[in-house]
């Protein structure tokens, strides 16, 4: 029942996490200053790997809005992947899935990323 | 089984490392075991952040019991008293700022038990969730 945490930079401003364990009322806070850190560097996207996560509570959920309501302000965008039917399951007791963008596999997502970047570059 | 820990949080995997430890023995499936760590998570979270006004030590008892029909979990407490049977849920878009304190947590545990009852004894909280075992009686 712990949390490890991997961050990813994948491409300019665009930062992939990938919490593997639990992420709960005891492992919220760690999760919490991973993502504090990310938001200091102002990304436009972070994509949330949820492959290795085994369980995610209510304090967990809470972690994932409150980085989705901070992301938004700044103008970023917090999008999913790999969701495991037990992670999905508790998506979809809260009713959130509607509102989330959930990349359905790699390429996908590589190709929502290059079109960030490019607008970056462009400057649009 | 019963199981007793303090009112803290770093107590709650003790406590669901022992439950599920001993459902697992009883041949729990894997579903169960997920109900079980998610009650017990989320019930027990809330009475120690919400059910004590000062910084004290308590116990709160957990009785787990597990049939061929049912698991039974009972969460005894002397915390304020609080009654998530009461608790009115608010459906809405995703966007969860407006979530009452607790809210949350007590929904996730109904959608996974089939009873939630509560009573206040004398100075007690008790909760009682029950999950029926679907395959048990031909249901």
């Amino acid at each position: 029942m712990s949390l490890t945490i991997r961050v990813e930079i994948k491409k300019a401003s665009a930062y992939v996490v990938y919490p593997e364990g639990s992420l709960d009322t005891n492992t919220f806070p760690l999760f919490d200053s991973k993502i504090e850190e990310i938001l200091l560097e102002d990304p436009q996207v972070v994509v949330l790997d949820l492959e290795k996560l085994e369980y995610l509570s209510s304090a967990g959920i809470r972690s994932i809005l409150k980085l989705r309501k901070a992301l938004k302000a700044k103008g970023g965008k917090t999008t999913f992947i790999n969701l495991q039917p037990q992670i999905r399951k508790v998506f979809e007791i809260i009713n959130a899935l509607p509102t989330m963008q959930i990349f359905t596999n790699v390429k996908e997502m590589d190709a929502y990323l290059d079109k960030i970047q490019k607008k970056i570059v462009s400057g649009e | 089984m019963r199981i007793t820990i303090e009112n803290r949080i770093d107590e709650i995997p003790r406590l669901i490392n022992a439950a599920c430890g001993y459902a697992e023995k009883e041949g729990a499936s894997e579903d169960l075991l997920y109900t079980i760590r998610l009650s017990l998570e989320e019930i027990i979270t809330n009475t120690i952040k919400y059910g004590y006004d000062r910084e004290e030590i308590h116990t709160i008892d957990v009785i787990i019991e597990i049939s061929r029909e049912r698991l039974k979990i009972e969460i005894i407490d002397d915390a304020n008293p609080f009654d998530p049977v009461d608790h009115e849920y608010s459906d809405n878009d995703g966007d969860m700022d407006d979530w009452e304190i607790g809210g949350l947590g007590i929904h996730m545990v109904r959608q996974v038990v089939d009873v939630v009852e509560y009573h206040r004894e004398e100075s007690e909280n008790r909760l009682m969730l029950i999950k029926n075992i679907t395959g048990a009686n031909g249901t």
